[in-house]
């Protein structure tokens, strides 16, 4: 029984010609044959299915073939026939990821002094040479620094970058690049037509960009779509439920959907999607290449040949792009960015992806960013015209307060705080996997419980319950930490007036206890600690602080572990109570 | 004298019985070599009359002895001595065959690294023999020994093209050779060879001029052309994180060029070459201080995202491109 050859070897290139994609290779090693500039190693690298091991193949052939045509290897001469069935004694071919230890590479050399039997040149191929070890390398070097005249090396490599760079320098390098969207649906279009299968341009579109680069991969692809033996041309439709990735008219629908607010539409969209068999993350990563081509082509219609697109397609998302504003489309890459990296690690990725992109929904206008921007600009500008006097700044505060108090909050409930943005964010993307585990036992340190401690102060700390050390002050009015902690993004805006790694450094850092004069702040991180507590920098936070809140204030930095005086021991006993004494263990 | 001055003697058919080469260029001191085994060494005759030694371990008599062998079939005989022995140098045997060498011997020592002048041995080469220096040669040299190289073989290799080839190589005059040999070859029949050529042969060259594109894109505000490169860049192949450094590198030039203010030695203090140095100010008038500190700093995010995996390099890299370009604009 004949057996099936899978595609990409039926149409393995026999000549250089046939090679696709690399003519500046091709041509050049054609050139090398004619012109008798052929040299004793080369070194193929590049990305997998570009084509190395069948052009050093085809070099082999052209080499050694009794009757060359141009340059080309005839394939039909008894040298040629020989290499082409794989028992030619000249052509050696060695797997190196197999074959990696110094002995192998001392068995093929001791043969090299043995000149060639049928042709010219004894040809060693040498594939995935980056996995031979030091030693062997080392015996290789030796070889090729002083190779005998009959012998041509030729070395074959995904990664160049781990192949010594002695060798490199004794090697004529060449570099396959991966294949451009049209080469590879040309070739597709082209096995397709020789198997009598039609193929749409949408699905011939799709697959080439699917394959990224590597035409073995496409033709695998074809491959595996061709066996499933559907009569009449195989459709976009057809490709993509094979492949489980998303087509173009469905990504279409999706951003149409968000670009009108239609929540509804885009959650039956999802569902429509995810019910055909396309993986959330497949569709949040196709989602995300869509937007970004959106986002291009919003900007310059023109640039349809980057996106690997039909020129038709290129009319379609181009239409679209028209519907969004640019900043909007930023935030949606943003988002589903950050949902990607959060669906990484969940076990309710359709949880996330919904989320994503109801987020973008629920809280339309200018990103965090923008706003940050806009308000270090309106803070810049207010200092100009103010001026830097001590008594002015109080002032500053006192009249910008209730501004502050009443800011109307960016995405209610989770954008507001900057300071706390990190944690906001991931609190609402982890939210789902991070289900309090009821009934076991709580492990809890000291930290978060001083955190606590200092939250909860915060939040009692109303005019009326100065506690004892906070009236330590009478001259001026008592700061609390409720409001340093409000006003803690003024502060890292000041600081990053400063400068932008004094920002930095503050962001990671928490107010945690105001005792008179005296601002805590727990830092977390030894390495921003450190740079803090440097006298330079504590000049500048003190500095901001001042400018801040019109006092000056004095800053004590700490790891986290600040033994504020007063009641961390009631809310320890207030936890204990609440959740009972057997479930809290203290660790510190 | 240098190694040129040497091939154009030895071609001449002038050969003394003693050559010292040193320098740290294996390189050209194999090239000599080769043009002197050519001249004396008929192929027919094989090795016969041609000996190539380690020296570490010959002493001042083994050489001498070594070295008054008589030819078998050739006129005279190559005698070479690789990384000879500190102590041959003051061996008195030794010192005293120099002054009076083999006629029909050609004694060549091949020091890989520099040599002391001053030895006495040294100066009797230099009176009897040669010493050639073998050291690698830069930037204009390279480019004009190319130039040369080219020249010799019937193709015309303008200086733009050499200079690219030259920066390709990165100074290696092997790999600088290898380089010239493809270009040669894709060139085919003797013609000239164009930077196109060159730059589409050597894949680093190419990807710094992209880079250096898309620096200039970041510059001018010109996003679509800035993402143009990128996805070029990534789509034949070169590593993200790669891409990463070579951006920041060259946004730090920026920084730092805006930083020297208005200097004129710019080249020196940046430590490049004044041709970059200028480039690199050329860009700097697009960026502010500020506006370049926080590219670096969007930078920096897609570098610990890339590393965290929060992402893929593509959407990362553009989104930076865009934060950039829009936080520019404002």
């Amino acid at each position: 029984m004949a057996q099936y050859q899978a595609l990409y070897r039926q149409w393995r290139p026999r000549t250089f010609a046939e090679v696709v994609g690399q003519e500046h290779i091709t041509r050049t090693l054609r050139n090398a044959l004619l012109t008798g500039r052929l040299v004793h190693a080369y070194l193929f690298c590049g990305p997998r299915g570009t084509g190395k091991t069948s052009t050093a193949k085809i070099l082999a052939r052209a080499i050694n073939c009794l009757a060359p045509r141009e340059g080309e290897p005839c394939n039909e001469c008894a040298n040629c026939r020989r290499i082409l069935a794989g028992n030619s004694l000249d052509v050696l071919e060695m797997d190196a990821a197999s074959n990696r230890g110094i002995d192998e590479i001392r068995n093929l050399i001791e043969k090299i002094p043995l000149g060639p039997v049928e042709g010219r040149y004894k040809v060693y191929i040498i594939d995935e040479v980056h996995m031979l070890t030091q030693e062997a390398f080392n015996a290789l070097l030796k070889t090729l620094e002083e190779p005998p005249a009959h012998a041509v090396f030729i070395l074959a490599t995904t990664e160049p970058r781990k192949v010594l760079p002695t060798i490199l320098s004794r090697c004529q390098r060449f570099d396959f690049h991966p294949l451009t969207v049209k080469a590879i649906a040309g070739r597709l279009q082209e096995v397709a037509a020789a198997n009598g299968v039609e193929v749409e341009p949408g699905a011939l579109s799709l697959l080439s960009r699917k394959a990224a680069g590597g035409l073995r991969d496409a033709l695998s692809l074809l491959d595996q779509i061709l066996a499933t033996g559907t009569r009449g041309p195989v459709t976009a439709g057809q490709v993509a439920v094979t492949l489980g990735t998303a087509r173009l008219d469905t990504l279409l629908a999706l951003t149409g959907a968000l670009a009108t607010g239609d929540g509804a539409g885009v959650l039956h969209l999802v569902d429509k999607a995810l019910a055909s068999g396309i993986e959330p993350q497949r569709l949040l990563e196709d989602l995300l290449d869509h937007t970004r081509n959106l986002l291009l082509l919003k900007v310059d219609p023109g640039a349809g040949s980057l996106t690997g697109l039909l020129p038709e397609e290129v009319e379609q998302v181009a239409a679209q792009a028209r519907q969004f504003d640019h900043h909007r489309l930023l935030d949606l890459i943003e988002r589903l960015q950050q949902g990607g990296a959060a669906l990484r690690r969940s076990n309710q990725p359709r949880v996330i992806l919904e989320m994503t992109l109801a987020g973008y929904l629920v809280a339309p206008g200018p990103s965090l960013e923008e706003l940050s921007r806009r308000v270090a600009k309106l803070e810049a500008r207010l200092a100009a015209l103010e001026g830097p006097t001590p008594g002015r700044a109080r002032e500053r505060v006192a009249a910008r307060n209730p501004g502050e108090g009443n800011r109307p909050p960016v995405a209610p409930g989770s954008r507001a705080d900057a300071g706390g943005q990190e944690r906001e964010k991931s609190g609402l993307l982890e939210a789902p996997g991070e289900g309090f585990p009821g009934g076991q036992t709580r492990v809890i340190n000291r930290w978060e419980l001083q955190q606590a401690a200092g939250r909860d102060r915060a939040g009692l700390a109303g005019p009326e319950t100065a506690t004892g050390q906070e009236t330590s002050s009478p001259a001026s009015p008592e700061l609390e930490l409720a409001a340093v902690q409000e006003r803690w993004p003024e502060v890292l805006a000041a600081a990053r007036r400063e400068s932008i790694r004094l920002q930095a450094f503050l962001r990671e850092g928490e107010p945690v206890a105001v005792a008179g004069d005296t601002l805590t702040l727990a830092v977390k991180a030894d390495f921003h600690r450190g740079m803090l507590e440097q006298p330079g920098n504590r000049q500048k936070v003190e500095k901001a602080l001042a400018a801040v809140f019109g006092r000056p204030l004095k800053v004590v930095i700490t790891s986290g572990r600040p033994s504020p005086p007063g009641d961390t021991g009631d809310t320890l006993t207030r936890l204990v109570n609440f959740f009972g004494a057997d479930k809290v263990e203290i660790k510190d | 004298m240098d190694w040129q001055e040497l091939v154009e003697e030895v071609e001449q058919g002038c050969i003394a019985p003693v050559y010292l080469f040193y320098g740290s260029e294996g390189y050209l001191q194999e090239r000599a070599l080769k043009t002197l085994k050519k001249k004396l060494i008929p192929p027919e005759t094989g090795d016969f009359d041609y000996q190539e030694l380690d020296g570490r371990e010959l002493t001042g008599a083994e050489v001498i002895m070594l070295a008054a062998t008589l030819p078998a079939m050739a006129e005279r005989r190559l005698m070479v001595i690789k990384s000879p022995a500190a102590e041959l140098w003051q061996d008195k045997d030794f010192l005293e065959y120099l002054t009076k060498p083999e006629p029909a011997t050609c004694l060549v020592l091949v020091v890989n690294g520099s040599i002391d002048k001053r030895l006495k041995a040294v100066k009797e080469i230099s009176s009897t023999g040669r010493v050639v220096e073998c050291s690698p040669l830069q930037g204009e040299d390279l480019a004009a020994w190319l130039t040369k190289e080219a020249r010799q073989e019937g193709y015309n290799l303008p200086p733009a093209a050499a200079q690219v080839l030259a920066r390709a190589a990165g100074g290696d005059l092997r790999q600088a050779r290898n380089e010239l040999g493809k270009a040669m070859a894709y060139t085919g029949k003797p013609g000239t060879i164009t930077p196109d050529i060159v730059q589409a042969l050597a894949p680093e060259i190419e990807a710094e001029n992209t880079i250096f594109q898309l620096v200039d894109a970041l510059g001018n505000k010109k996003p679509e052309l800035a993402i143009g490169f990128l996805r070029q860049l990534l789509e034949r192949g070169e590593a993200p994180l790669g891409i990463v450094a070579m951006l920041a590198r060259q946004l730090r030039l920026i920084y730092r060029a805006h930083l020297a203010g208005n200097n004129r030695n710019l080249a020196a203090k940046l430590g490049l070459k004044p041709f970059v140095a200028r480039k690199v100010a050329a860009q700097a008038r697009n960026f502010s201080l500020r506006a370049a500190g926080q590219a670096l700093e969007e930078l920096l995010k897609v570098d610990t995202a890339l590393k965290t995996g929060q992402g893929e390099a593509g959407p990362l890299l553009e989104q930076a491109i865009w934060t950039i370009i829009a936080r520019g604009e404002h």
